[in-house]
């Protein structure tokens, strides 16, 4: 998860596991995400979602239940 | 290497609701009716994700209240309250917030239990859902499962002033059209348009013929042909949007059938089959071909809200907006961290420095009255202990809700209402998470130095059982308010600020330690954490008014009462000079272990009932107002010590039987008593050799 860049924006592919608790939060598949910040020790992201319009930090352990994809910044919905 | 909680805990397909985790709903609607049946109501629901106002909006219609009561369920609290409209006798439900119908907390699992009815024995006739207006796509997946429940809805659009400064634009007749409900903007936080909801509600649920059963429910979903085009598609017209949020509404209750005919879990007309499903990988491992069915229609869900979405919501914002630009400072890796020392440093100070100040004025103005009262009752025998004792124990709880308490929780509930401490959490879950801690239970280890019963009430929102275990053993090393008190009376008075604030440091470092050994010892899982972070705010007054009050009821009608019931025994001990033999008992410790003087026996015994009586009790037990004639500066500090670690009061040993069970309370006690011993025992001893 060390690929993960602060202010990209990546395109959530695919979640590999429980589909609903992320849901809840705004993480779907094909949604984009922008990362805000992330924590020196990498462990933990802040997050815009960008559809949603909400931002979210999560754990990296989480993260890794989820495909990511970079896309280029103009993308942005 | 990563560890998980809860996913791989193994679980066999439940028998019937009795043994799923889900059994334990019987309970909550029990009590909800004991509450409620007194009275024949229209009952409205108000639902919502987090944050999104339903508090505000609740309070706003207060104006026609009779009552407002708080109810404190078995897992959570809620809210009611009886309001009169247009010839109807409403019961507004204040719901904790949910995301979706698959919770992941206590807190939502109440809502859910209540939103289903579980056993219909308590009908909700009614819901309002607010939504977070910036954020309505997030919303709709709310929305789209409150539908499933044909229950009479109105959407409020909530927050609408915001949104409309962050740019927001919201097509609401289009909305209306697709979702069948009506849409209103308001502004709760200054009352707009909240009446008009009900009154809107009220007129859907007096228009609502019985809903359509038959034409509600195929028998058989399996992916027939026409519905089954849907999951080819990934986004929807605008011709289509309705059509398609009603066959989608009907895959998912005949799924839920489906699910339901084909589990062991026969428990009749079960409304918690939703919930069931949500979480099958965790109560139904084996089960793994109806989580992929799940799967496609919650992909199908999702494309309905994009699609929805892009049709009706808009967001025109700069970039980066403004709160970009906080949050790179507040988040920076040097300012970020320097803004948080700061906070900190201020909540500390208010709980303690501008409490002590506070007081002081308190002090002059009671101390006399207190005399007076004392004179007034000299001679009425056996009634005076009685009255002394409650006169003790109200000046007491005054000497700490004025001082300390109410300007701390006027701090937090201000940082909370900002929008800060979800950022703070974000920051230090990096310290925490050695500590066996994630960033989520910051708030409720802050609490705790108000008052320890208000922040474990406030483990609910944590999402993981071990967590809120975890947590809510060691909270009661946090030094509360009443704590406060006798430090700054004992240490600080007696022997100097740096005393005081060194034995803040030691309880500060015994929490590290406690929670280390913990952590250590224990199968507990590390936590991670995914939180939502709310835009900041500007915090209104009413609303964190209403915040503190919340919090400082738990301490009024918990603590408090314990407080002068207490203090009533305790005169009446020393009346019939009981109090001799109850020191003598625990002389071994006072004396023998500690090398305090006998009569600290008692004080201790009624620290247990709150701390701040160990201040009390010492005085009258010595006889003195001056401590430093009866006790030498090692005697002061180390009776200190074992008062701010010892077992929790008997208020906070309720909550934590209340939320964390007996178990993990008699651990907790256990914990605190011999880490108490131990630390004064060492303390007096390497005092008594430095001096
Ligand atoms: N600007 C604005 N703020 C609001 C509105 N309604 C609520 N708030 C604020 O949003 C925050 C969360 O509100 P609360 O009622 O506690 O949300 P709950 O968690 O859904 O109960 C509080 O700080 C409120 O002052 C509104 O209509 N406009
Ligand atoms: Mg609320």
């Amino acid at each position: 998860m060390e690929s993960i860049e602060k202010d990209k924006i990546y395109k959530i592919k695919e979640i590999v596991r429980d589909k609903p608790s992320y849901m809840n939060y705004g993480l779907i598949e094909d949604t984009l995400l922008r990362v805000i910040d992330k924590s020196s020790d990498n462990k933990n992201f802040y997050l815009e979602v960008i559809g949603f319009n909400r931002k979210i930090a999560i754990s990296v352990e989480f993260l890794q239940d989820i495909v990511l994809e970079e896309v280029s910044g103009d993308q942005k919905g | 290497m990563i560890k998980r909680v809860n996913m791989e805990k193994k679980t066999e397909v439940p028998k019937g609701c009795q043994e799923c985790e889900l059994g334990s709903i019987q309970k909550t609607v029990t009590e909800l009716k004991k509450n409620l049946r007194r009275t024949k109501r229209l009952r409205v629901a108000l639902v919502g994700q987090p944050n999104s106002g339903k508090s505000t909006f609740f309070n706003s219609l207060s104006n026609y209240k009779v009552n407002t009561a708080n109810y404190y369920g078995t897992t959570v609290e809620y809210h009611l309250t009886t309001i009169f409209i247009k010839n109807y006798e409403i019961e507004l439900i204040d719901l904790p917030g949910i995301y979706s119908l698959n919770y992941s907390d206590l807190a939502e699992k109440v809502s859910f239990e209540i939103l289903t009815n579980v056993r219909d024995e308590f009908k909700i006739d009614g819901i309002i859902q607010v939504v977070e207006t910036s954020s309505l796509p997030h919303a709709l997946l709310l929305t789209l499962d409150l539908l499933t429940l044909d229950i009479p809805m109105v959407i409020a659009l909530n927050m609408f002033d915001e949104a409309r400064i962050r740019g927001v634009n919201v097509d609401i007749q289009l909305l209306q059209d697709f979702i069948n409900v009506p849409v209103i903007p308001t502004v709760s936080i200054k009352g707009e348009n909240t009446l008009k909801c009900v009154l809107k509600l009220i007129e859907v649920i007096e228009n609502t013929s019985l809903i359509n059963d038959e034409d509600s429910v195929i028998s058989n979903y399996s992916f027939n042909i026409k519905n089954g085009s849907l999951f080819y598609r990934a986004s929807f017209s605008k011709e289509e949007l309705r059509d398609v949020i009603n066959s989608y509404k009907r895959l998912w209750k005949s799924m839920v059938k489906d699910i339901f005919d084909s589990t062991n879990c026969h428990f009749e007309n079960c409304k918690l089959v939703p919930a069931c499903l949500m979480n099958i990988e965790k109560y139904a491992p084996n089960m793994k071909s109806l989580a992929n069915v799940r799967d496609e229609i919650l992909k199908l869900k999702s494309n309905i809200i994009m699609s929805i979405s892009s049709l009706v919501f808009s967001v025109q914002k700069p970039s980066p907006t403004f709160e970009d630009l906080i949050d790179r400072f507040v988040l920076n890796r040097f300012w970020g961290y320097l803004i948080l020392i700061l906070v900190m440093f201020f909540t500390f100070y208010v709980a303690y420095f501008l409490g002590n100040i506070i007081a002081d004025k308190i002090d002059s103005v009671v101390d006399p009255l207190s005399a007076k009262v004392d004179d007034l009752f000299k001679d009425y025998g056996i009634l005076n202990p009685l009255i002394i004792g409650f006169k003790e124990g109200f000046l007491g709880g005054i000497g700490i809700v004025i001082p300390y308490l109410i300007p701390f929780l006027f701090f937090i509930s201000l940082l909370e209402d900002s929008g800060y401490i979800p950022r703070m959490m974000y920051l230090m879950d990096g310290f925490l998470k050695p500590l066996g801690i994630s960033g989520r239970s910051v708030l409720s280890f802050v609490l705790g130095l108000g008052c320890n019963v208000s922040a474990i009430m406030s483990l609910r929102g944590l999402t993981k059982y071990s967590e809120r275990i975890f947590a809510g053993m060691v909270i009661p090393f946090v030094p509360c308010s009443a704590r406060t008190v006798v430090v700054m009376a004992l240490v600080t008075g007696t022997l100097g600020v740096w005393w005081g604030l060194s034995l803040y440091l030691l309880s500060f470092l015994i929490i590290v330690t406690v929670l280390l050994l913990i952590n250590k010892l224990s199968k507990f899982n590390h936590l991670y954490f995914m939180v939502h972070i709310p835009p900041y705010r500007v915090p209104s007054l009413k609303s964190i008014f209403s915040k503190i009050w919340l919090r400082f009821k738990t301490f009024v009608f918990t603590a408090w009462p314990v407080l002068i019931l207490g203090t009533i025994v305790l005169s009446y001990l020393s009346y019939f000079q009981l109090d001799r033999s109850i020191n003598n008992v625990f002389s071994f410790l006072t004396v023998g272990l500690l090398g305090l003087p006998q009569e600290t026996g008692i004080p201790l015994i009624f620290g247990v009932l709150a701390k701040e009586y160990a201040l009390v009790m010492l005085y009258s037990a010595l006889n003195t107002d001056n401590i430093k004639m009866v006790m030498t500066n090692l005697q002061i500090f180390v009776f200190s010590v074992f008062i701010m670690l010892y077992t929790p009061c008997i208020s906070t040993i309720a909550t934590q039987v209340k939320e964390i069970g007996w178990k993990y309370t008699v651990i907790s006690i256990i914990l605190s008593v011999s880490t108490a011993i131990i630390v004064s025992f060492i303390i007096s001893k390497l005092l008594y050799f430095m001096s």
